[in-house]
């Protein structure tokens, strides 16, 4: 089974090429720049609530 | 319940399930029953994750979470779009470089046999544990909906998931749970709607935001440093953190997830797609609560949102107290009304003053309300020794049950099921996959046929079913759902994730030394947990910490080194 499961597709043991192949539409570090900028933005928006409102 | 509502019900969860089932059908091999064959696109990796965490918990319990505690849960999950980025970088590289089946197989790789094994035995025991809660909280539904008595609504949910995830393996689950987690986000777009709607009329969702606010339920962000406090943003952010790295770097069911990805690319897009839409998910369902919160306002609530326990301790010897205290309940609901109705005249008025005079009238009202339903549920606890007398998970059903219109409460009810069949079965099938990869086929049976591999993973996910049946049975034991399966995974994952960090980070550490330190940090977690009362959050820091340390300390006491003589023979061969 060992065989068949990690030999079936390409992507198993990819190279380091393969691994540090971006997306089409953006690099790496733009995609994981967007993620933590989100959350800052979520958390800012959390910290302005909670002080508006209680 | 209406026949829309049975025909929106079965009729969403059966197209589901049979389409699931179509897409998967004729032979399958150990390839695509084990690990969904490595073809999946990074939308579908993104929604099973999603899916495979949001269990049928998430929406009953959190929108009690937030009722009762406001929003300020939702910090709890401010460290998962980090460790989503940490996973992309870190993580997912090497589970591909090393062509690993399981996370586990890979601590093989870099320590020992044992050290994989016990990191693989931890998550065995917790997940175990874990599915044993996640197949409890819809036989809540049902045995409500029903009439049914609990237990045996777990069997026959627990029946049906188990019948369903042992025929169709891991590829029958990621197509299926991409279709229920558009249900359940969806499900619960339309039940923020309704909720709104059912606010009286006149009253602005601004004003409802507002009346939440002035009674405490919009603590979104709480900045204290105090470490006994649960959910604060460094808890968040720090243990949440430790939190999601473990959980979706080294628990099976999540890493079983992402590695069926056709390719890196596919599987680090699948996380990060995660790790934007989490936070905003659970902070709508969070605010459904509280929108919910603010409907009582308006309504009177029932004393207890457990009803069947409170109708059972009404027919006690203390029932004549528990009318009292329902008079007593009315009353102080009454005069809450009556500051309500001013507070939002008030902000109607727009004086800041007038506000501020009438929102402490509001705080004391609704300070008197919580007293006395504190007051029933010690008087529930004391009437029935063994009665869950809390009631948080009750809530929202309760409300959808007695507020929402028909097809609604159908749909509603398929997004909690659809939630309980998704991660129960992505639990199911990474327990039977560890079992076998990690234990059966590495330990006793490395050579079987394929089928054969097949026929064992069918048993072994057959077996961890039955098991969390009857742990489910015990569930009932536990106040809050989804705190309990929290603070279960933390009391574990720490310690996992340590020892998953030696691997990648710390070269010079060996196999004993880390195996013999990861056993003293569960035990001082354990202990910790009993012994004091750091917000569990921290757990997940804590032993991941000790796992570094005392590895650290025992390596460089020499700790499973080599005998002198074989190091010197392996530095003249260098």
């Amino acid at each position: 089974m060992a065989a068949d499961a990690r030999d079936g597709d390409g992507a198993r043991g990819a190279t380091r090429g393969e691994m540090d192949a971006a997306p089409p539409f953006l690099t790496w570090r733009a995609i994981y720049a967007v993620v933590l900028g989100a959350l800052a933005a979520e958390i800012a928006a959390g910290i302005a609530l909670s002080s508006l409102l209680s | 319940m209406s026949a829309l509502d049975w025909t929106v019900l079965f009729g969403t969860l059966g197209g589901i399930v049979a389409y699931g089932l179509w897409r998967t059908r004729g032979p399958t091999d150990a390839a695509a029953y084990l690990h969904g064959g490595y073809r999946d696109r990074w939308l579908t990796i993104g929604l099973a994750v999603m899916a495979t965490q949001a269990s049928a918990i998430t929406f009953l319990s959190l929108p009690g979470q937030a009722y009762q505690d406001g929003m300020r849960f939702v910090q709890f999950y401010f460290g998962l779009p980090i460790a989503m980025v940490v996973l992309s970088v870190a993580f997912i590289p090497r589970f591909y470089r090393l062509r690993v089946q399981t996370a586990y197989e890979l601590l093989e790789t870099r320590f020992d046999l044992k050290t994989r094994q016990l990191a693989a035995l931890l998550f065995l025991l917790q997940r175990g544990l874990s599915a044993g809660i996640t197949i409890y909280a819809p036989a809540i539904v049902l045995s409500r909906v029903l009439g049914w008595s609990l237990n045996g609504t777990s069997v026959i949910i627990g029946g049906l998931v188990i019948l369903y995830t042992v025929a169709g393996g891991t590829r029958a689950v990621s197509q299926t749970q991409k279709h229920q987690m558009v249900v359940m986000l969806g499900g619960m777009v339309v039940a923020f709607v309704v909720i709104v709607h059912r606010l009286p009329p006149g009253l602005s969702l601004g004003h409802a935001v507002s009346l939440a606010g002035a009674l405490g339920k919009m603590n979104v962000v709480d900045l204290s440093p105090d470490l006994g406090n649960r959910y604060t943003l460094w808890s968040g952010l720090v243990g949440g953190c430790f939190l999601a790295m473990s959980y979706f770097g080294t628990d099976q069911s999540q890493v079983q997830r992402y590695l069926s990805g056709r390719s890196v690319t596919e599987s680090r897009l699948g996380l990060l797609f995660n790790g934007l839409l989490k936070v905003p998910m659970q902070a709508l369902i969070l605010f459904v609560g509280v929108m919910v919160f603010v409907f009582y306002q308006f309504n009177a609530p029932p004393l207890s949102f457990n009803e069947s326990e409170l109708q059972r301790a009404y027919r006690t010897s203390r029932g004549g107290e528990l009318r009292d205290l329902e008079a007593a309940h009315r009353a102080a609901f009454e005069r809450q009304r009556v500051a309500v109705q001013e507070f939002t005249a008030a902000l109607d008025g727009g004086d800041a003053a007038a506000i501020d005079a009438v929102r402490t009238r509001v705080r004391a009202a609704a300070a008197k309300v919580a007293e006395v339903r504190g007051q029933a549920r010690v008087l529930v606890r004391q009437a029935l020794p063994r009665a869950e007398s809390g009631d948080a998970d009750y809530i929202f059903l309760s409300f959808v049950m007695a507020n929402l219109p028909r097809g609604v409460i159908g749909l509603l009810l398929a997004v909690i099921l659809c939630a309980a069949m998704s991660s129960t079965a992505s639990e199911l099938t990474a327990l039977g996959g560890c079992t076998v990869v990690d234990f059966y086929r590495r330990r006793y049976r490395p050579n079987e046929s394929d089928a054969h591999y097949v026929r064992v993973a069918r048993l072994a996910t057959g077996a961890w079913g039955v098991l969390a049946v009857v742990f489910a049975a015990c569930a009932s034991m536990v106040d809050n759902l989804i705190q309990a399966v929290n603070i279960l995974g933390s009391l574990f994952y720490g310690t996992i994730l340590g020892i998953f960090l030696a691997a990648f980070f710390a070269r010079r550490l060996r196999a004993t030394p880390v195996f013999v330190a990861a056993l003293l940090s569960e035990l001082l977690v354990v202990a910790l947990w009993l012994g004091t009362n750091i917000g569990f959050l921290w757990f997940n820091l804590i032993g991941c910490a000790a796992v570094l340390l005392l590895s650290s300390v025992l390596t460089a006491s020499g700790l499973g080194a080599p005998p002198a003589a074989s190091r010197r023979t392996d530095e003249r061969n260098r």
